[in-house]
């Protein structure tokens, strides 16, 4: 008997996940199919990158240094220009209330999406997921901090 | 005994018929032993064998109909060889008015199975003579090949026996040579250009163009428009005698790649020379301004940075190799002033005005730098001329001296006029061999042994009698080979009608009016044009689409900085361009992009009230433009001012950009700020209006939005 009922759900798992794939055959086909008409062929050109510290230092000079300024104090070439100074990374009070993830939401959707000025872009689409952590690594490095707390 | 006719009658009749008999031997064995038959039965005996060996792997095939129509075909082909008897193979090329008898021998030229075969049946490599090129029928193998084309013995149909027989073969890459006859590639087109299909060819045109062969000879179609060489007669101002003595002496030595070539000049003649030349101006006296940065080690490491940070190792290598478009600079320091050295920089036309050199606009500053850095640069230090090179007579030996040898064919010297001091080129590649001195070389009395010999070594053929002056160019076998190409093709063609003339690169063509200026000036040096070239200046590969012609007229002509505040000190130098030119790459550029040219800006639309407060919320406050562009050099100083984006970009190109900068410019420091179509629409349509907006109308809206965003920050301040 206990046998039986093992053997049905084995079966009725099986015919499940059958259904599922032939569900998601045609969905996969349409969704290349999209892909192909699709102009855009970024996914192609941009390079893959690794998640590093070095990265993010690299990363952080070429994209941050015009507004967060080289030594990451906020006093970049850029900053008088703006109504609000920009973040100091090396200020670890203000960075240690601060954890990964909200680093990580703030560089890649902007400040808006985080309550703070809109003067700080959404670098998400233009810089990729990697880049970014490996940016929340460079700035943990910079304020000589960690989050004080997780939330 | 006297011997009547009745007695030698059987006498003469025997002798008769001995003679007939030897002579249809002779005849006979003549006729059968005659060589093209020879190879027309050994081909055709190739030909049964290839066909068998097809034969059987047709029939290992799997049964299909194709494996029927196989065996067929090859069945058919082996019953016509069994019957085929050796026949003389010509053609009349009609529209040359000439017979081609060559494929009597070389019977494999069309069919593809001989392409392991021996010369003289092997198939014709590349896909040069398929139907719709140049078919054998057409064509026969004496337009390109050359020959004496109704010969059937090698000699004879090669032209090698006689020595008078104008056009002797052109094998291999020498018939290359031939293609300009329909294809001319004309002075205008650039001097580094390709004619597919005629590699050798087109590297010995380079070659011939870029060398100084033009400095001394002058050729159909081509000569110089300028001095080769920089002008000497203020020399004096920026070397010095011990380094130009070591320069002549060998220029190879000193600049690897340099297209000075070697005199073979004695020490004395050019210690002569040297006096001459420094005789002409007055060296410069010293100058602080130019020597503020020397032995300073900060200038000098300063200078280093900047060689690289204002792109100048774009054209120059400082490693040795020479390999640059300009000269090596590591070692200027022997060769050069620094008060000529800071001159140069800051207007190289001004000494030398046909210079390739563009004005990088450098401040003094920086050519202060560039100078200390520069005159550190040495490999080793010449002998100082220890007596002095004031003797007049030296002079005046001297003077005569640099006109012999040949100098002002790339030199302007003093009072010397640039003059042609060799033969000209005109008819080279059909010279008669009764015409050339081969001295007491043992090579092969033809045209082409004698031009390659020449280039090569060219007082290989000197005698006491018949010393010639021509100077050595250290050209490698293959770089002679590749010049020899070219040298032939330098022949009248008359044969050929006017209707088989085919412009393969049209110099009227904005493409290869484009590459001769890209080539004159290096642009590949500092940009990606084609996705071949440097990275020190942008991808140039979509301009065409990005920036409105006439500004990019305008720029070329003469360039000014875009981006605020240097991200990367680089700056595009100023060439110099004229109208014609600019306009000219600025149709490139469009070409190249597959973009309207001439362009004319799509009518603004009229954006409603609505949809202005739209885009400029997007502007001020969604994306925050401001804070990384200036209008009018008020905002940001990141990106470019965007005050006259509306003169500078074409409108189709802001929208798409905004839509994906990165897909563009893959590291700039733009956001993708993944616009939705509407706003992508509108804030475009704002920022094509940027030009016409009055400042205190600029000043009033951005005040608005300014204080907003205080507020909106002090509020957010305060929740926090």
């Amino acid at each position: 008997m206990m046998n039986n009922t093992k053997i049905t759900k084995i079966c009725f798992l099986f015919v499940a996940f059958s259904i599922t794939l032939f569900l998601s055959l045609p969905a996969a086909g349409e969704e290349k199919a999209e892909e192909k008409v699709g102009e855009e062929t970024v996914e192609e050109t941009t390079p893959k990158f690794e998640v590093s510290i070095e990265l993010g230092r690299v990363t952080y000079q070429h994209y941050c240094t015009p507004c967060h300024g080289v030594k990451g104090d906020g006093n970049g070439f850029n900053a008088p220009h703006l109504l609000v100074k920009p973040a100091n990374h090396t200020d670890s009070k203000f960075m240690s209330e601060r954890n990964d993830a909200k680093l990580f939401d703030t560089i890649n959707l902007g400040g808006v999406e985080v309550a703070k000025s809109t003067l700080m872009p959404p670098w998400g689409a233009a810089i990729g997921d990697e880049r970014i952590k490996s940016l929340v690594l460079h700035l943990r490095e910079l304020c000589k901090c960690q989050a004080a707390k997780s939330w | 005994m006297k011997l009547s006719f009745k007695d030698n009658k059987l006498l003469l009749i025997c002798s008769g018929v001995l003679f007939f008999l030897t002579a249809v031997m002779f005849l006979f064995e003549f006729e059968t032993t005659r060589p093209w038959k020879g190879i027309q039965r050994d081909f055709v005996k190739l030909d049964k064998k290839l066909t068998q060996e097809a034969l059987a792997e047709a029939k290992s095939l799997a049964a299909g109909p194709e494996k029927d129509e196989k065996i067929a075909k090859l069945e058919k082909r082996t019953e016509t060889l069994k019957a085929s008897s050796p026949t003389i193979r010509q053609t009349w090329l009609t529209h040359f008015d000439t017979a081609d008898r060559c494929m009597t021998c070389h019977l494999g030229v069309e069919l593809p199975r001989f392409a392991d075969a021996e010369q003289p049946v092997t198939t014709h490599p590349g896909d040069h003579i398929n139907p719709g090129r140049h078919s054998v029928d057409t064509f026969g193998c004496v337009i390109c090949h050359e020959g004496q084309p109704v010969g059937l013995t090698v000699k004879e149909a090669h032209g090698h026996n006689h020595h008078n027989w104008m056009t002797p073969l052109l094998a291999g890459s020498r018939a290359e040579s031939s293609c300009e006859a329909c294809h001319p590639m004309r002075s205008q087109v650039a001097k580094d250009a390709v004619m597919t299909d005629a590699p050798s060819f087109s590297r010995g045109r380079s070659l011939y163009l870029q060398t100084s062969c033009l400095g001394c000879h002058v050729a159909d179609g081509f000569q110089r428009d300028a001095g080769i060489g920089p002008t000497l007669t203020a020399v004096a101002t920026k070397s010095n005698p011990a380094w130009a003595k070591t320069w002549v002496k060998k220029p190879k030595a000193f600049l690897a790649k340099t297209v000075m070539p070697d005199f073979e000049l004695d020490d004395e003649k050019i210690r002569a020379i040297t006096a001459y030349l420094f005789s002409l101006a007055k060296p410069g006296a010293a100058d602080r301004k130019a020597r503020a940065g020397l032995d300073d080690s900060q200038a000098v490491a300063r200078g280093e940075q900047k060689l690289t940070s204002l792109g100048c190792l774009g054209c120059h290598a400082v490693d040795g190799k020479d390999e640059g478009f300009g000269p090596d600079l590591s070692r200027t320091g022997e060769k050069t002033t620094p008060e000529w050295l800071y001159a140069w920089i800051a207007d190289p036309k001004k000494y030398w005005p046909e210079t390739s050199m563009p004005n990088l606009r450098v401040p003094e500053k920086d050519i202060q730098d560039l100078v200390a850095y520069l005159s550190t640069l040495k490999k080793e230090t010449a002998q100082a001329e220890s007596q002095p090179l004031t003797d007049p007579d030296l002079i005046a030996k001297g003077k005569k001296l640099t006109a012999d040898t040949g100098c002002t064919g790339c030199h302007s010297i003093g009072d010397f006029a640039l003059g042609y001091n060799a033969p000209a080129h005109d008819g080279i590649g059909q010279k008669r061999v009764d015409e050339l001195v081969f001295g007491d070389t043992k090579i092969e009395k033809q045209l082409a042994d004698w031009l390659v010999l020449k280039v090569k070594n060219p007082r290989a053929f000197n005698t006491k009698e018949m010393p010639t002056l021509m100077p050595n160019f250290g050209l490698t076998e293959e770089e002679s080979e590749d010049l020899l190409t070219f040298l032939l093709s330098i022949r009248n063609r008359d044969n050929i009608p006017q209707e088989y003339e085919k412009l393969l690169l049209d110099p009227e063509s904005s493409k290869v009016a484009g590459e001769r200026i890209i080539q004159e000036n290096n642009c590949l040096g500092c940009h990606k044009i084609n996705n071949i070239g440097g990275t020190i200046g942008p991808d140039l590969n979509f301009q065409g689409e990005r920036i409105n012609p006439q500004w990019m007229s305008d720029f070329l002509m003469n360039p000014t900085k875009i981006r605020p505040i240097g991200i990367e000190p680089t700056r595009m130098p100023t060439f110099g361009f004229s109208a014609e030119e600019a306009e000219e790459l600025t149709a490139y550029f469009a070409d190249l992009s597959k973009v309207s040219y001439p362009y004319y800006q799509a009518e603004k639309k009229k954006l409603s009230s609505e949809d202005t407060e739209k885009a400029w919320k997007i502007y001020f406050q969604t994306f925050s433009c401001q804070s990384c562009h200036a209008w009018n050099s008020k905002g940001g100083i990141i990106g470019p001012d965007q005050s006259d984006l509306a003169k500078r970009l074409r409108g189709e190109w802001i929208q798409k950009y905004l839509a994906n900068p990165q897909k563009y410019i893959a590291d700039v420091q733009m956001p993708n700020f993944e616009m939705y179509p509407d706003e992508l629409e509108v804030l475009t349509q704002l920022i094509m209006t940027f030009n016409e907006i009055p400042e205190p109308v600029w000043d009033a809206i951005k005040k608005r939005w300014d204080d907003e965003l205080l507020a909106k920050q002090a509020a957010a301040m305060g929740s926090e």
